[in-house]
């Protein structure tokens, strides 16, 4: 049995390319999962807004982006 | 004037010794051709002899490959083969394995030049198509009579002292190996050659090799999201304060874990950011934003997923390449596998 995966990456054609499933766009290759331009209360909602989707990714069926 | 010797190697199954009941057989080694091996010797025609048909099951090589592979060795020598013919595997992971391995301690110990056969997908490709000469075959037995006249082809001008300097020529998987040639025309005008050809819907040869990558199929979720244990791994190089693994901050071929039993978020003081492929100094402020532990304690609390994993596992991804790639892949999965995890959120810079 293996493990089910979403990955969470800004360069997502690179991850397509390489034939990663279940893919979530990251907020930029700096900072997958927040943005030092955001106060810290807006950068929290920005990163548990991407681990939502993440997580929503798992519950598919992985063919198709989730986000 | 005497024929050509030839030795034959065939798993259990293709020998004649059985099915997977005998895939414990040992090493043995009998005169003549033996099966598939009779209709190898047709094609190959006069000149040619099977001397003898080296055997073993599929388990008892796998189980100790180099001492098989060395009494192998022993029992082939004996009748003096001037070439060795093992499989074709076909995509037969155990027999592929076999077969290359056995090729190249005959051509390491021997010095006698040893082909085989299989199909793309058998891993045994990637794993001797550097070393051994291994003709391309379909997945199945099926195409037993085309990949045996394949490698009758091959026997045939290899006798003949053809070096196969190209192997991809020959019908094989190539040897990966570059040298310099002198060519007619220079490489713009092969270019637009090439890209007339392929508007032109005509065949043609790219001379640049792209890496293939996996097609992984996904893997369903086992258990409901809320009961599920998930965890967290980086290609983004996370590790804890001071690097006390010494994780490489580019060309890794490995990985190293972070413990994070008890931990709410990161924080500068416990781990940062080693990674030459961009710049760490936003992540390095604030390390939940590459590896994200603060939201997923959140949302562990609040029953979104079962169970948040104790351990990180991080690695520096840049200019790795696909075989590193592919072993730490591995060896993560399995340790998350034995630990228990059933899903992953891979962040990735």
């Amino acid at each position: 049995m293996g493990i089910a995966t979403a990955q969470v990456c800004s360069m997502r054609q690179v991850a397509t390319m390489v034939g990663s499933p279940r893919i979530v766009t990251g907020r930029s290759v700096l900072h997958p999962v927040g943005d030092p331009g955001l106060d810290l209360d807006a950068e929290r909602a920005l990163r548990r807004r991407i681990l939502l989707d993440a997580l929503k990714a798992l519950g598919s069926n992985g063919t198709r982006d989730a986000a | 004037m005497e024929s050509f010797r030839i030795v034959h190697y065939l798993n259990q199954f293709f020998g004649q010794l059985g099915g997977e009941t005998a895939a414990g057989a040992p090493p043995q080694i009998k005169p003549g051709a033996i099966g598939s091996g009779r209709v190898l010797q047709n094609e190959l025609g006069n000149g040619f002899e099977i001397v003898a048909t080296a055997l073993c099951g599929d388990n008892c090589f796998a189980d100790a490959p180099e001492a098989t592979a060395d009494e192998l060795v022993g029992l082939i020598a004996e009748f003096r083969p001037q070439l060795v013919i093992a499989g074709p595997a076909f995509n037969s992971g155990r027999y592929g394995q076999s077969c290359g391995m056995l090729c190249a301690a005959l051509q390491d110990r021997l010095g006698v030049p040893a082909i085989t056969g299989m199909h793309e997908e058998n891993p045994g490709v990637d794993q001797f198509r550097r070393r051994v000469l291994i003709v391309r075959t379909g997945a199945t037995a099926r195409s037993m009579a085309e990949a045996l006249r394949s490698l009758a082809a091959l026997a045939r001008r290899i006798a003949a002292g053809d070096a196969i300097d190209r192997p991809a020529e020959a019908g094989c998987f190539p040897h990966g190996m570059k040298r310099p040639v002198v060519r007619d025309k220079t490489a713009a005008q092969r270019a637009i050659d090439m890209l007339l050809h392929k508007l032109a819907g005509q065949p043609f040869a790219t001379e640049v090799s792209v890496p293939r990558f996996d097609r992984v199929a996904p893997v369903k979720l086992a258990t409901a999201l809320s009961a599920a244990n998930v965890a967290l791994v980086t290609d983004g190089g996370l590790v804890v304060k001071g690097n006390p693994d010494r994780m490489p901050n580019g060309y890794c071929d490995r990985f190293t874990t972070i413990p994070i039993g008890g931990l709410e978020r990161f924080t500068t003081d416990l781990v940062e950011a080693h990674h030459g492929g961009y710049d760490t100094q936003f992540v390095n402020q604030d390390l939940n934003r590459l590896v994200p532990l603060d939201a997923m304690r959140e949302l562990e609390r609040e029953g979104a997923i079962g169970h948040l994993h104790e351990t990180v596992y991080a690695t520096a991804g840049l200019g790795m390449s696909l075989t590193n790639a592919r072993k730490i892949g591995r060896e993560i999965g399995a340790r998350l596998r034995n630990e228990g995890v059933q899903a992953v959120i891979l962040t990735s810079t």
